[in-house]
Order: structure tokens, then sequence, then C-alpha cells
């Protein structure tokens, strides 16, 4: 084999090489900048934690004998995603390397985001929070989740079952002197429910704020 | 002695819907009900998570004393709106508004307020 076709080769195989490796994406710094400005709150103060579900009959089945009495939280017991997320607890972002942290300060969740490319390797357990990949879409962070533990997705019993997905679209937006972030997240669960289901909240920046400790307490109620 | 001018207020505030409802004791509320006022006297504060509750002496009618539970928001949320643990002292009068417990003495309190207006805390 003369030269000229061992040159051709290696180029076609490092062009090969390099369409199949997993892609990072890469951010708007000033976008990095706004995420990790602060701490988020919900502009949500109350009263929107009614979600319509479209439900399967084996969701419907699940979402009717949930017991309110034996709901983990009030045994303290950190939620997972995606009722972490729907607590509409106070956040923060970090990222180091390929690495975005989430801290939720509702029950002290802590969730971890992979912005490698890579896909769930083989093996993967399914946990509370499940295994998240993150990419960037020009200034939007997406973040797919999969292998979910079975639980709730909302605190009064919405079912949640190991094959639920989630997409969080992430983005910042400045209006006025405030900055503010949205985020669409979008369920499926072919178990428990019928097609997708997106719902969007808003979340204003206060650059003073830490997260606080949640140290919760176990709670107690009258049957 | 304060508690002796406790009394417990029933009123129908005409609140409308269930703003502010929100946290993960409301199956344990009636949020269907109109909401009552209650106003007693401090025996406890817990200020915790997820759930801050005031302990109240309620006089009644009759002379006796029933103990009514109120609960309020995160313990969080009410630091950063000012309130600390020694915000609300035993013996302090404290009237507090919300729904009423499904069982028992309580209320899911939309409104605290201590002292005739001296320390508020709504949502």
């Amino acid at each position: 084999m003369n030269r000229v076709k061992i040159v051709a080769l290696a180029v076609i195989f490092s062009v090969g090489i390099a369409l199949i490796a997993p892609k990072p994406s890469f951010a708007n710094p000033e976008v990095i900048d706004a995420l990790t400005a602060g701490v988020w709150r919900s502009l949500v103060t109350g009263g929107t934690n009614e979600y319509d579900f479209p439900l399967t009959p084996l969701g419907q089945q699940r979402f009717e004998s949930f017991r309110l009495d034996q709901d983990p939280s009030l045994r303290c017991e950190p939620p997972g995603m995606p009722r972490a997320f729907y607590h509409l607890s106070p956040m923060d972002f970090s990222f180091e390397g390929n690495t975005l942290t989430i801290r939720y300060e509702t029950m002290d969740v802590v969730r971890t985001v992979r912005i490698d490319g890579a896909s769930a390797p083989a093996g993967t357990q399914h946990t509370p929070n499940g295994y998240s990949v993150g990419r960037w879409d020009g200034d939007s962070l997406i973040i797919d989740t999969t292998h979910l533990s079975a639980g709730e997705t909302t605190r009064d019993g919405y079912p949640k079952s190991g094959a639920m997905t989630l997409r969080e679209v992430i983005r910042v937006e400045q209006r006025a002197d405030l900055m503010y972030l949205i985020e669409s997240v979008t369920i499926t669960d072919s178990e428990n429910f019928q097609g997708a289901f997106t719902s969007v909240n808003e979340f204003a920046l206060e650059p003073d704020w830490d997260l606080l400790t949640f140290d919760c307490n176990p709670t107690e109620y009258l049957q | 002695m304060r508690s002796l001018t406790a009394f417990v207020i029933f009123s129908v505030l005409l609140v409308c819907g269930r703003a502010g409802a929100h946290h993960s004791s409301i199956p344990w509320y009636d949020l269907e009900a109109d909401q009552i006022t209650v106003t007693g006297v401090v025996t406890e504060f817990q200020f915790i998570n997820p759930h801050v509750y005031v302990i109240l002496d309620v006089l009644q009618a009759d002379g006796s004393i029933e103990e009514w539970r109120i609960e309020s928001t995160s313990k969080n949320r009410m630091i950063r709106a000012g309130w600390a643990e020694d915000s609300i002292r035993v013996g302090q009068s404290v009237t507090a508004t919300g729904f009423p417990a499904r069982s028992g003495n309580g209320i899911d309190s939309e409104k605290i307020v201590v002292e005739g207006g001296l320390l508020e805390w709504g949502r």
C-alpha cells in the first residue's frame, strides 16, 4: 500500500471517529454567568401545583390508590425528579468541567447533569433523580433525564414509573434590569400518562441569596 | 392575663379560590370550606421545615380552653420574609386565618398576625 492510500485511510478513519463520537456542546459564557449568578426564586408563590396529567387507566388506578399519609416527603425523604422541580424550590446552578450541578433548597436535593454528549451507560441504575444528560442548543440548555425510579410525580400522588422521561429546556432572559429563568419540563411515561405533558415555570434571579439548608423534620398529621 | 381575653372567631372571609395553598399539608385541610380565623395565646412556636407551626390555647365561649395547631409555610420562606425563631413567643396573642383541618383543631394558615399587627405573615 502506498503512502497516499495510507494517508487517505487515516483521514477516513479519523472523520468516521469524529462523526460517531459524543460531541460536547458549547455554551455562551454570558449564559453560564447568568445561570450561576445567584439563587433562582420561583415566581409562583402558591396554588399552581394543580396539574392535569393525562393518565392511562393504570396511571389513574395508581393515582387513586395513592395514600396521602404515606407520602415519603412526610418522612423527609427527598422526592427526586420531577417532583423536586414541582416543589418550585429555590435552586442554583454550578458548572465544573462537563458536569452541571443543580441544587434544590427544598429537601436539600442535589442533582448531577453530564454535559459531555454521552448517553447513560449500559446497566445504569434507576434512581430518584435519574440519569441526566445536558446539551446546549444555542443559548438554551436542554436536559434529558431517564432511569428514574418509580414513585410520585407530584405530592398529591400522580404516579411515576421507571419508563418516565423528562426533557427540560432552560433559558435565561433579561427584562428591564432583572434576570429571569424560564424552564419547560416535558414528561412522558408510557405506563402512566397518555402522551406528553409540558409545564412551564419562571424564576427570578436573587443575586444576593444563598441556598439555606432545609433540615427537614418529619410531619405528623391528625387523621 | 391576655389569654383570658382570647376568643374564637369563625368568620366568612369571602376568599376566592385556593390561592396560596401550595404545600403538602393540603390533603389534611378542607380547601372547599370557608376560611376561618382563630385568635389565641401561643403555647409553642415550632420554627421548622418543612412547615412552621404555632400552637395556640383558644378560649371558648363556655370558658374552656381548646388547643389549636396553626400550620404555615416553610421556615426558609419565613426567614427570607424576615422572621426568626423568636418572632413569636410563648404568651403572645396570635390571630391566624386559613382553611380548617378536616379533622381536629387546625388551620392551614394564609395569614398570621402577632400582637395586633406588630408582626404579620401572609401569602
